[in-house]
C-alpha cells in the first residue's frame, strides 16, 4: 500500500517541496526536487530526522549565569524535548572552557553536550565594597 | 581632581566591538595601521553574537557551522593576535573633524575610562543596528507589560536565564523571530503562533522548517495584530488577516489569549552618531552613503556591518568590515604621510589631499525590483593614499520574492546608452537574503566611466 509524505528540503535556499512515495514505510520515489541532493535529504528526513540542538546550561560559581552549549552531533528530532528536560536540570561548575563536555551520552544517544563558550570562575556578584578599579584620573 | 579629560591619539578608531568592528580593526592592523583601538560600550566584545547561541555562522568564512559565541571567539582571538586594543564599557558620544589637526575627534565616556578625547586619523563606524519597536508599528491598545522585541527576549533567555513568558505570540517571521520560537518552545513555553503580515515568510526556509514545523508551531501569513488586550500585563492579542495592501480585513478578527508578544519586525542601522556628525544617510538602507572604499561623505570616516545596512549573514559582515578596515588604514597612512611631508617641505608646496577626483562620483541606483544598494557611489579616480580598488562588490536587496530571475548591473551613459556590466541568474531570490554582484577588470573600468549604474532584477515576482 502506497503512502505519501511531503518534505521541505532545507539543503539550499530553494526550499523545494519534495513529495515522497513510501512503500511499507520505505521511501521509493521522489518528486519536486530540483537537484540530486533533494532525495538524499528527503530519505533521511522520512526515515530518521535528526537535528543539532543548541541551548544554554546554568553555571554555578560565577557571576555569569549561563554557558551556551551545543550537541556534538545531530540527535533524533523526537528526542529533542526529552534532552531539553535533562539539560534544564544540569548545572555546570565554573570555570567552563569552550569545547568542554557538559554532559556525556545524552539519554543514551551517544551524543554529548559541549560548551560553546567559556565562563571564568568568579565570585557571584557581591555587595559593592572597595572598587578595585582606579577611579582617579591619570 | 574632578573629571579630568584623557587625550589619546590613534591611527584608526573603531566604534563598536561586534563582528564588524573586530574584523575592521583586525584588518586595519594587517594593512599596516600601527595604533588601532576598538571602543565598545558593552562589557564584552562580540556585539549581538553572544546571545545568538544557535548555529549557522561561519559556513561561508570558515567552512564550518559555528554558533554565535564560537564565531565571536574566533574573531576576538584574531583581533588580539593582530594587536588590536579594545576599550570596553566605553560609549562614543560624538564624532567630528578634529579642530586641532587634519584628523577626526571622538569623545567617549565610561565608568572606568572617564571622559576620553580620542584623536584618530581614520574612524570606522561599526555600531550595528537596533530593533524596530512597537512604537514604529502603531498597534492600538494600552501598553501593558509582556511586549518585547525578539532580540530583547533572546538576551533575557540566552544570557540572563529569564523566560519572558509562558504563552507567546510572535509578530514577524524574520529569522530572529523564528529562532526565538524554537528556543522558547525548547525551554518549555508554548508558542501559539507566528504571524506575518506579508504573504511569505521573512526568514530562511530552513528556519521555517526547523523552528516552526518541527514543533508544530503555526505560521499565519498575511496576518497581523490589530489590538492589544490587558492593562497592567498583556492578556491577549486580536489578530486579523490583511488584504493585498496590508489593511486588516473586517470580520477576520481572532482573539488569542497570551501573556507575551514578541516583535520581530525589522532592524534599523544604528546611526545617531553619524547623523549628529552630519554624515548623509541613505533613506533606503538607514546607513551612511558610502563609496566602494566604504568611505562616508565625511573624509576619513568609513562604515560597515549592520550600521551600514542590515545584513542577514555575519560572514558577509566580516568580509565587508575587512574592506572598511583596510581603507581606514590606508587613509590613516596618507594622513600621517601628508603631516610628515608638511613638516619637511614648505607647507604651500605640500602635496596635501591631491584634488584628482575633479568629477562627481558615479551613482549606483536601485532599478526595477531592487530596494537598497551599497555602495551608493563609485570613485572615478584615486584619492590621496587610497588607490582605486580593483574589485568592487555591489550588495543589494530585492523588493519582492522572485522565481527564476536575472540580477543585473547596467551602465547608463550621459546620452542614455545602456550597457550590461554584470549579471547573475537565480532560480529563486528573496528579500530576506542579500544579493551581490562583482565588478572587476574591463567591467569595472566601464562602470567608472558611466554616468550612473542601475541595479535591477528581472523575472516573475510573486508578491
Ligand atoms: C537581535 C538580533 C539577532 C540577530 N541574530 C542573527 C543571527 O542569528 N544570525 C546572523 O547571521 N545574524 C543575526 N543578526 C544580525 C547580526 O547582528 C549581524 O550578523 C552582526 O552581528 C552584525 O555585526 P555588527 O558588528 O555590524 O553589529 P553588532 O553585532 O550589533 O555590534 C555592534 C556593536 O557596537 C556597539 N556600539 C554601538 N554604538 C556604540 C557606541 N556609540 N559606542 C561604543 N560602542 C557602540 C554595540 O554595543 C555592539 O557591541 C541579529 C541581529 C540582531 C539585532
Ligand atoms: S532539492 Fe536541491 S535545489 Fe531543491 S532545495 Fe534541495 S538542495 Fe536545493
Amino acid at each position: 500500500m502506497d503512502e505519501f509524505r511531503t518534505v521541505t528540503c532545507t539543503v539550499c535556499p530553494m526550499g523545494c517541496s519534495i513529495r515522497v512515495r513510501l512503500e511499507d514505510g520505505l521511501p521509493v520515489a521522489f518528486e519536486g526536487h530540483q537537484c540530486k541532493r533533494g532525495p538524499v535529504y528527503a530519505r533521511d528526513e522520512v526515515l530518521d530526522p535528526r537535528r543539532m540542538l543548541t541551548t544554554t546550561v546554568r553555571v554555578c560559581g560565577s557571576a555569569t549565569r549561563l554557558v551556551p552549549a551545543r550537541t556534538s552531533a545531530v540527535v533524533p528530532r523526537d528526542r529533542l524535548m526529552d534532552v531539553m528536560a535533562l539539560v534544564r536540570g544540569l548545572c555546570a561548575v565554573a570555570p567552563v572552557e569552550a569545547g568542554q563536555v557538559l554532559c556525556a551520552d545524552l539519554l543514551g544517544t551517544g551524543v554529548d553536550l559541549v560548551a560553546t563558550g567559556s565562563v571564568p570562575a568568579s565570585p557571584p556578584a557581591t555587595p559593592v565594597s572597595a572598587p578595585d578599579r582606579k577611579e582617579d584620573s591619570r | 581632581m574632578s573629571a579630568a579629560v584623557h587625550e589619546r591619539f590613534v591611527d584608526v578608531a573603531v566604534i563598536g566591538g561586534g563582528p564588524a568592528g573586530l574584523s575592521a580593526a583586525t584588518n586595519a592592523r594587517r594593512a599596516g595601521a600601527a595604533r588601532v583601538l576598538v571602543v565598545e560600550r558593552d562589557v564584552r566584545v562580540g556585539g549581538i553574537l553572544p546571545q545568538c547561541i544557535h548555529a549557522g555562522f561561519g559556513l561561508h568564512e570558515f567552512g564550518t557551522d559555528l554558533t554565535g559565541p564560537e564565531y565571536a571567539d574566533r574573531w576576538t582571538a584574531a583581533a588580539a593576535e593582530a594587536g588590536v586594543e579594545v576599550l570596553l564599557d566605553t560609549m562614543v558620544l560624538s564624532l567630528g573633524p578634529d579642530p586641532d589637526g587634519g584628523g577626526l575627534l571622538l569623545s567617549a565616556v565610561g565608568p572606568s575610562t572617564g571622559v576620553l578625547h580620542l584623536h584618530a586619523a581614520a574612524v570606522v563606524l561599526a555600531m550595528g543596528c537596533r530593533e524596530r519597536t512597537r512604537g514604529a508599528l502603531n498597534i492600538p491598545g494600552d501598553r501593558p507589560a509582556g511586549i518585547y522585541t525578539a532580540g530583547t527576549a533572546q538576551r533575557l533567555t540566552n544570557l540572563e536565564g529569564l523566560m519572558p513568558g509562558r504563552r507567546i505570540v510572535i509578530l514577524g517571521s524574520g529569522d530572529i523571530g523564528l529562532i526565538m520560537a524554537r528556543r522558547l518552545t525548547l525551554e518549555g513555553a508554548q508558542v501559539i503562533a507566528v504571524l506575518e503580515v506579508l504573504p511569505y515568510a521573512g526568514g530562511l526556509t530552513r528556519n521555517v522548517v526547523q523552528c516552526l514545523d518541527d514543533f508544530g508551531i503555526p505560521l499565519r501569513l498575511s496576518t497581523t495584530v490589530v489590538r492589544i488586550q490587558g492593562r497592567e500585563h498583556l492578556e491577549g492579542v486580536v489578530t486579523a488577516r490583511v488584504d493585498a495592501d496590508r489593511r486588516p480585513i473586517p470580520g477576520t478578527e481572532l482573539e488569542i489569549p497570551c501573556d507575551t508578544l514578541l516583535l520581530s519586525v525589522g532592524l534599523i542601522p544604528e546611526n545617531e552618531l553619524s547623523r549628529d556628525a552630519g554624515i548623509p544617510l541613505d533613506p533606503a538602507t538607514g546607513g551612511a552613503v558610502v563609496d566602494e572604499t566604504l568611505e562616508t561623505a565625511l573624509p576619513g570616516v568609513f562604515a560597515c556591518g549592520n550600521a551600514l545596512h542590515v545584513h542577514d549573514l555575519v560572514d558577509y559582515v566580516s568580509e565587508e568590515a575587512a574592506a572598511a578596515g583596510k581603507s581606514a588604514a590606508l587613509h590613516a597612512r596618507a594622513v600621517s604621510d601628508a603631516a610628515s611631508g608638511a613638516l619637511r617641505a614648505d607647507p604651500a608646496s605640500a602635496p596635501a589631499a591631491a584634488p584628482v577626483a575633479s568629477s562627481a562620483p558615479v551613482r549606483l541606483a536601485s532599478g526595477p525590483g531592487v530596494r537598497t544598494v551599497v555602495p551608493q557611489h563609485l570613485r572615478r579616480a584615486a584619492a590621496a593614499g587610497l588607490p582605486l580598488v580593483d574589485e568592487v562588490k555591489v550588495r543589494f536587496r530585492i523588493a519582492a520574492v522572485f522565481g527564476a530571475c536575472t540580477l543585473r548591473l547596467t551602465a547608463v551613459s550621459a546620452d542614455g546608452t545602456r550597457a550590461v556590466l554584470a549579471t547573475a541568474r537565480r532560480r529563486r531570490a528573496v528579500p530576506g537574503e542579500m544579493e551581490d554582484l562583482g565588478l572587476k577588470g574591463p567591467a569595472l573600468a566601464a562602470a567608472r566611466a558611466a554616468a550612473s549604474i542601475e541595479v535591477s532584477v528581472e523575472g516573475d515576482a510573486h508578491g
